[in-house]
Formats: C-alpha cells, structure tokens, sequence
C-alpha cells in the first residue's frame, strides 16, 4: 500500500507529464530525495483524513445498523432504521422539502445568479455591487433567520410597510402554510449573492476579445452570455452546483432558528433531512435514537454523491481554450 | 522500501500523538475535578442555568456556602438549556466530565436514564436535610418524587427516584393583570362555563382576551391536554396515544375536548396574528395589556417583566375544569439535581441535593429565583401563589408520558393540535386524523 500510494506507476512514467523527465531522472539524487519526503508529507494527512473523515462514516454506517440512545449499549437493529425511516410519513415530507431546497432554491439562486452576471457585467460600479449582493452571505444565517422572523411578524417591518402603501390584506407569512415558503425565499436571498459574486469571478477570467468579436457580429447580451458566458463558466458552474448539492442537502440552522421555539423542534412540515437526523438523535423531551440519525446521514450522504455525479455529468465538458 | 518505513510510522505517530494530546486536553480540561480528583471530596456540576441569570446567581450562593461549611470544593459549569444535549455524548467517555447535573427531571430522565447515565438516587431521599428533622422524601413530597422518577414504555415508575428536585414550575396556569380584573382575586372562575362568560364579557368590547404565542407548539397543547384531563382524566391522552389501532381517539369525551379547542379557535377569542407570530410576540402584547388572559408556565411574570407594563400585576388561577368534571390536576415539573452513575463523589453530589431544601434556600427560590419552592409550605411569588396552593394539596398530574411518546407528540398530536388550535381542522376533522395518524405511526414502529 505504502509503496502503491508512495510510487504511482502513472505519476512515475511521467507520460502524462508535458515535459516528461529522461529516464535518468528516476534514478536522480533529487528525484530519490523527493520520493522518500512523499510518504513523510502525505501520510500525516492521509491518517488525519481517515481519523476524521473516514473512520466516523464508517462509524455512522455502523450506528445506522444499531439501536442506541447516545450512550450505552447499543442493540442491533439490521436495516429496520431504514425501513421504519422510508415507512414514516414525515421522513417523506423531509424528502420532498429536500428536494425543494436543493432542486428548487438552486434553480432560482443559479437563475439569479446568471441574471445578476450578465446584468453586472458591463456595469459601472461593478465591484461596489459584487460587495452589495455578497453582504447577506457575510451575516450568519442564524441572525437572518431571526431578523426574517422578525420582519414578517404580523406587526412586522412588511406588513406596516405594505400598510403604509395602503396594502391591507397580505398573507399571514410565518403561519405553518407559509412558512416554508418563506424559508425558500430566505434562502434563496441568502445564497444568490455568493454564486452571482463566484461566476462574476469566472467572467472576468474570459478574453475581452472574445466579446469584442460577439459585438461586431451582432450579438445581443443575452447571445453573449448563451455562446460565450456560459461555455466558458461551465467549470465554475460544475463546481458550484456541486458546492450548491453538498451545502443545500445539510441545510439546518435557517430552518431550526426561522421556525423552533425555546429549544424545542420546528413543525414536521418544514422538516428536511437534517432537521430530521437532528430531532432522531435530540428531540429534547424523549429518549435520543442514534440508530434512526445515522441511518438519515447515510441516505444524505448516499443523495449527495448522486447529485454530484449528476451535476458533473451534466456539466462535463472537454477542456476550453482561450 | 524498508527505508520509507521510519518516516511513515514517525508520520503516524505523530499524528496519533498531536490527535491524543489535542483529545486528551480536552478530555482533561472539561472533565476537571471530576475525572481527576479520585477520593478528594471535589464535586463537579453542570447547569443548566447561564452566568448572570437569577437561577445562577441563587445556585452559586448556596454553592458558596456549601463550600463553607462542608470544606466540599464545588465546580460549576453553567451549560444552559444545552446541557443534557452537552452530557449525553460525553457519557461515552471513560471519564465522565461532571458528577451531577442540574436541569428539569423530564430531561434527565427521557435522555440521560435511558443511556444508562444516572445513579437511582433512593437512598439520598433518605439522608436528613441539614437544619431540619425531615428528611428529602419528605420535603420533596411523595407527588413531586413521582415526578422525578423515571417511567417504563407504559407509563409505570421504573427504579427509584433520579432527581432530587429543588423548585417546581407547572404549565396550564391562567394569568391576568390583577389591575383589570380585581373581583378574580377571590373568585377565580370554577369552570369553562364562567371563564367563558368572562372572556365574552371582554368580546363584547371588541377585544381579543387570550393572548397564545402559537408558535409555541407546547402550549397550543396546554388546550388539549387540559380538556381532555379534566373530561376523561389525566391519563387519556397516553391510552389514547399508546392504542396501536388509534380507535381510542373515537371514544366519548376525546371529541368533547377537542370541540372546546374549536370553540376557542373559531370564537376569536384568541389574539389576532396568534397564528403566525414569532414568540414572544402575544406574551408580551399580553404584559402590556393588549390582551386579558395567558395560559402559559408558572415561569411567565418573570420571563416578561423587563417588557411589561409598568404596575402590571401579575395574578394566576390554575386551568379551570370543563362544566360538570373535576378540574385538570396541575400539571408540573420539577428540576434540580441529579447524580451521575459514574461519578466518583455521589455522596458529595448527594449531599449538595439535600443542602438545597434547606428552609433558608427554598425561600430563596421564591424570592431570588421567582420560581417554585418545592418544599411545602415555603411561599411562593404572588403572582403564582395558587399554583403554589395546588402543588402543596398534591392537585398534580403524577401520570407520566413515556419517552418514547416525545417521537410521536412531535411527529403526530403536536402539528395536528396546531391545526385544531389554528382553526385549520374542525374538532371531528383532528379526531379522525388522530385516530387514522395514530394507527400508521404505530404501524411504522413495526
């Protein structure tokens, strides 16, 4: 194994190597030197990774497949987490509003992010409004939620603003109807502003010249961004929707804080996978269920490697030149 | 490659060094005294009160005089409302960091006894109180003993007592402002039917008299709850949520009281917006007398003093009975210490316990902590003086909720409740769906 990881026979031949080295250099003090400080540098890290990355997903695999109350001993339960998981209805109303934020509220924040790219891009002022529509992502997401609360209370700052510009009817916004609806929205401002600033990033890593060439033939901003824009952010845009999955699948503080109450849980309708993992393992008036958690975060983390494979999939492309 | 050897296993060592140092630092940095100290009488407690709050300010005094006078060195880690979460994970370490908790005996026994954590504490109910001739049985009471006893997945008390309770606090308490309403002072209403009168009465002048942060889904459930007690007694709601075919919910009575909730619900008798407000939005409405009444806990004047309207006087009668049944036993919970299995100093811990219901501290807990004494006898604030009344006569709901029912409550009744509460289900409409969700959970428990 040491020597496997230790002397790739890939990185060795070198063939993928631009300037692949002579076959002299194998055998080169320096490249002797360089071998041997390999294991010493990548070993550390690799025990690291496995101590802490590794070894509790084993151990959560492990846990999903036991009884157990936080401490103890545990009893083994084969697969009936699973399936008294997939049975319960609640664990599909998580499914179903996992869904909505990671299908839902990604479709709308990479909509405005593309829409804030393409409207910022040729605009005067450009980094002053990159630094506004980043501010939200800067403010915990714990405060948000409060101040959100806040705001669409029924004596809240919308409701007396709607007021002002003689809107009396308005919806009852944190009512458990709406609330998750409210989320959405929450996170959607939330998050919109950090992929608008990324892309914004990418766009300004594409030649000018290019664009020079799509103006003299005639392209609208729109064709702009739909032949040159996009083709060429296609990477970064893989990499986000990946970035997007993994953070919006373990979505919790915006939920837990916007909707519970003095430590107890929020109502089932709004509950995601997290919240769900979260009130198994600490709903505070009954006994924790670790088993029924753990079996949660393995179906997350089974999802979050589904969607990343897709999203690469999707956004694969062969490598652009300029 | 014998040679790569050294500084792989050098590498690896050095990690599980830095790992056991970084862990063990931890470990021996919270567990402090308690994992340290062997046979010294040093004591560790963790709280659940928060450096500045009066419950903490009470707890450090008589940790101070305990020191004192017993030479006993006392620790207090003030965790907050996150300790049981904090401690239950650290029950996985050979060295548990504290020797007893303080916090609500629901907690410890739904969480902590189930993992195995906490030490029965029978034989420290019978060591004698210093300064007195009771001993802690006997000040805490056989009800409130009750309560600090864990229950089995049928309800039934499972060992001894857990928890050595130092103050009480009890939900279903109906508050007003003594200012508005002075007659109620001697003549609380004996039923629904006379608050029902009274409530109208303030209808009548265009006012919304309940204030119910419906946030809150605990105490939409207060509602429920007491109904159905006081119909069909305490102990309906945990047979009718235990009933496997959910039929129970279809017996006489449970639709009674959920008719009541309706009635409620629909009649506007609740604050407007009461439905989708953030807590403690009505509550405080109420303190500044834009509503009339608050069903809330014993723990309400002092949670909305500092926002309250200046003289407001706090009054209280417990949640009246429904016309023609007895009235809803007073549903109560206690808090104070309890003794971890593991820990090396249980007689320490224990002595702490009885140290608290001394005479001089459970007045103290009135009028420092404005809580409960548990001790009968000892007044309480004002503005809970009748909750204090129904606790010493014993007027206390000792049945108990499984903790496996919490899973249920906040999976099935809870958001069915705040349906009924909201107006959104009629009271046949949540009766239907009770019976229908309760079959189907139990089917998913297998």
């Amino acid at each position: 194994m040491a020597s496997a990881i230790a002397v790739s026979p890939t990185a060795e031949a070198g063939g993928a190597r631009p300037a692949g080295p002579g076959p002299g250099r194998r055998h080169s003090p320096f490249h002797r030197a360089r071998r041997r400080m390999f294991v010493p540098f990548v070993y550390p890290a690799l025990a690291v990774y496995v101590l802490i990355m590794v070894a509790p997903t084993l151990f959560t695999l492990w846990l999903s497949l036991n009884r157990w109350a936080g401490a103890g001993p545990m009893q083994w339960a084969g697969l009936h987490n699973y399936t008294a998981m997939f049975r319960d209805p609640v664990f599909r109303t998580s499914f179903v509003n996992t869904f909505w934020i990671v299908v839902g509220v990604g479709a709308a924040v990479f909509t405005i992010a593309f829409g804030m790219t393409i409207l910022l891009q040729d605009m005067a002022g450009r980094k002053w409004a990159r630094a506004v529509v980043f501010f939200p992502s800067l403010v915990p997401g714990i405060a948000i939620s409060i101040m959100w609360g806040y705001l669409f209370d029924p004596d809240g700052l919308v409701n007396t603003l709607l007021a002002d510009v003689g809107v009396h009817s308005h919806p009852a916004w944190l009512a458990q109807d709406n609330m998750f609806k409210v989320i959405l929205v929450g996170m959607t401002w939330l998050s919109s502003g950090v992929y608008t600033v990324i892309f914004m990033a990418a766009v300004d890593r594409i030649p000018p010249e290019l664009y020079q060439a799509a103006e003299i033939e005639g392209a609208s901003a729109f064709q702009r961004f739909r032949y040159v824009t996009f083709p060429l952010m296609k990477d970064v845009v893989s990499v986000c929707s990946v970035l997007w999955c993994v953070g919006a699948l373990k979505t919790f503080e915006f939920l837990l804080v916007f909707s519970a109450e003095s430590g107890a849980l929020p109502p089932t309708n709004i509950w995601n996978f997290a919240m769900y993992s979260y009130a198994e393992a600490f709903n505070p008036d009954g006994t924790a269920d670790y088993g029924i958690a753990a079996a949660c975060g393995v179906i997350v983390l089974l999802l979050t490697g589904l969607l990343i494979v897709l999203a690469r999939r999707v956004l694969r492309r062969d490598a652009d030149t300029y | 490659m014998r040679r790569r050897q050294p500084p792989l296993l050098a590498g690896a060592a050095l990690v599980a060094v830095a790992l056991c140092a970084s862990a063990c630092g931890g470990s021996g940095a919270g567990a402090g005294p308690a994992g340290s100290a062997g046979g010294e009488d040093h004591l560790t407690i963790w709280s659940q009160w928060l450096k500045g709050q009066p419950g903490q300010q009470f707890l450090q005094a008589a940790v101070d005089d305990f020191q004192k006078q017993t030479g006993i060195k006392v620790t207090v880690q003030w965790k907050g409302n996150a300790v049981v979460k904090s401690l239950l994970p650290a029950l996985n370490s050979p060295d548990v960091p504290t020797d007893a908790v303080e916090t609500s005996a629901s907690q410890i026994q739904n969480v902590l006894y189930p993992a195995g954590g906490m030490a029965d504490l029978t034989a420290a109910y019978q060591q004698q109180v210093p300064g007195t001739s009771s001993t802690v049985a006997q000040v805490v009471g056989p009800a409130a003993t009750s309560l600090a006893t864990p229950v089995d997945a049928s309800g039934q008390p499972a060992g001894g007592p857990v928890v050595v309770p130092y103050w009480a606090s009890a939900t279903g308490v109906v508050f007003y402002n003594g200012q508005n309403f002075p007659a109620l002072a001697n003549a609380a209403p004996k039923d629904w039917d006379a608050f029902f009168a009274i409530l109208d009465a303030q209808k009548a002048k265009n006012r919304r008299p309940l204030a119910q942060d419906g946030s809150v889904t605990s105490y939409n459930a207060v509602f429920y709850n007491d109904f159905l007690a006081s119909v069909l007694g305490p102990d309906a709601l945990n047979k009718a949520e235990t009933d496997k075919t959910g039929q129970t919910w279809k017996q006489p009575g449970y639709l009674q009281a959920a008719q009541l909730v309706e009635r409620l619900a629909k009649g506007g008798y609740f604050t407007e917006g009461y439905d989708a407000s953030k807590f403690p939005e009505m509550e405080d409405k109420w303190a500044n007398n834009e509503a009339d009444f608050n069903v809330n806990g014993s723990w309400l004047p002092s949670e909305v003093g500092p926002v309250a309207a200046p003289g407001f006087d706090y009054r209280s009668f417990v949640f009246p009975a429904v016309a023609g049944h007895p009235a809803p036993p007073l549903n109560v919970t206690v808090s104070g210490i309890g003794v971890l299995k593991s820990s090396k100093h249980q007689a320490a811990a224990e002595k702490f316990a009885a140290f608290l219901l001394q005479r001089g501290y459970q007045t103290q807990v009135a009028t420092k902590m404005q809580n409960i004494p548990i001790a009968a006898g000892t007044p309480a604030p004002a503005a809970v003086e009748a909750v204090k009344q129904a606790i010493d006569a014993g007027q206390i709901n000792t049945v108990r909720s499984p903790a496996a029912l919490a899973d249920y409550n906040a999976k099935i009744y809870f958001g069915l409740d705040d349906k009924l509460v909201f107006g959104k289900l009629t009271a046949a409409q949540f009766i239907d769906a009770m019976s229908s969700d309760s079959a189907d959970y139990w089917k998913t428990k297998g």
